[in-house]
């Protein structure tokens, strides 16, 4: 799967913990399924999550994503909304900063170390949500390599988030 | 200013307290735990004899974490302290890590914190020394033979 494939189903389903439900206006009927899709559709309950299914069939996990997604193109399969409020995400202007700081702390490559961890994260910035924040800062940090830069970016980032209300 | 700098770390949530040890084991300064002096003590020393035994192989340990005493403890070295912090929960880990290696970091650059810090530092061996190992640990050692 190439990473625009995978920002493409990350748009859809934001990360694994979301619940997965039947959609009840279009439900799935014997034809034009692949026998992985059935065994996709006949886990979706609305109570499990995307990562429980993926750990209850042992697909690969790239492959679970491509056949949900699919599910979703094909409006069999919905998200269970969990009516996350625009406070509760991170938001444009806090990767905005982040970014600002990075580049002052290691440089212009400061944009593709912010994008790949995001992608091992399994995470995409507009659906980012805030709580996650200090683990996305910690991530980072990994990636610099020299000590009293490192403290400096977590000082900056401590004193960016103080504003934020991380439980 | 070194309690200003703890507090950082216990206004965390889930962080039920806070020691700043110096390498020889001596507790400098301490926020919260509802633990004893001597059971702080005998934590910090078990700590600390993990990292200078590391130290002393030249395998350099500056971050460890253990769960004792139902807590979930994160112990982060410099050269001569080391920060241990008790967890109630660990909702906030992350946040927890960045602030304390802040928090170390501010302290290192504090003249006043190290000069504190510097009056109770020295001869890190002597948390290895046969009368400061617990029971359990002189029962494993015996095993070694």
């Amino acid at each position: 799967m190439t990473r625009e494939e995978k920002e493409q189903i990350r748009r859809v389903f934001p990360n694994n913990s979301v619940l997965i439900k039947i959609n009840s206006n279009n439900p799935p009927t014997e034809s034009g399924l692949s026998s992985a899709e059935w065994q996709v559709i006949t886990q979706v309950d609305g109570k499990k999550t995307l990562q429980n299914i993926i750990d209850i069939l042992t697909f690969e996990h790239d492959q679970s994503l491509e056949i949900f997604y699919k599910l979703h193109q094909k409006k069999l399969i919905e998200i269970v909304e969990e009516h996350k409020t625009q406070e509760e995400l991170a938001g444009e202007n806090f990767f905005k900063k982040l970014e600002e700081v990075l580049v002052k702390t290691i440089g212009p490559v400061a944009v593709y170390v912010i994008n790949d961890v995001l992608w091992e994260l399994n995470e995409i910035r507009d659906k980012f949500l805030i709580d996650k924040i200090p683990l996305l800062i910690e991530s980072i940090s990994r990636e610099i390599l020299d000590d009293k830069k490192r403290v400096h970016f977590q000082k900056e980032m401590l004193d960016l988030i103080k504003g934020y209300e991380i439980s | 200013m070194i309690n200003r700098w703890l507090k950082e770390i216990t206004d965390i949530a889930g962080v039920e307290g806070v020691l700043l040890v110096s390498d020889n084991g001596h507790i400098i300064e301490k926020i919260g735990t509802q633990l004893d002096q001597g059971t702080l003590e005998q934590i910090a020393r078990r700590i600390l004899r993990i990292i200078t035994a590391h130290n002393l192989d030249e395998k350099s340990v500056k971050e460890i974490e253990l769960i004792c005493y139902n807590y979930r403890i994160l112990a982060m070295s410099a050269k001569t302290f080391t920060i241990i912090t008790f967890c109630g929960s660990i909702r906030a880990l992350s946040l927890l890590r960045i602030t304390v290696n802040v928090v170390v970091g501010h302290l290192i650059e504090d003249k006043k914190s190290m000069k504190q810090i510097g009056k109770y530092t020295g001869q890190p061996e002597i948390v290895l020394e046969k009368e400061y190992l617990d029971q359990l640990e002189i029962k494993l050692i015996s095993k070694l033979q």
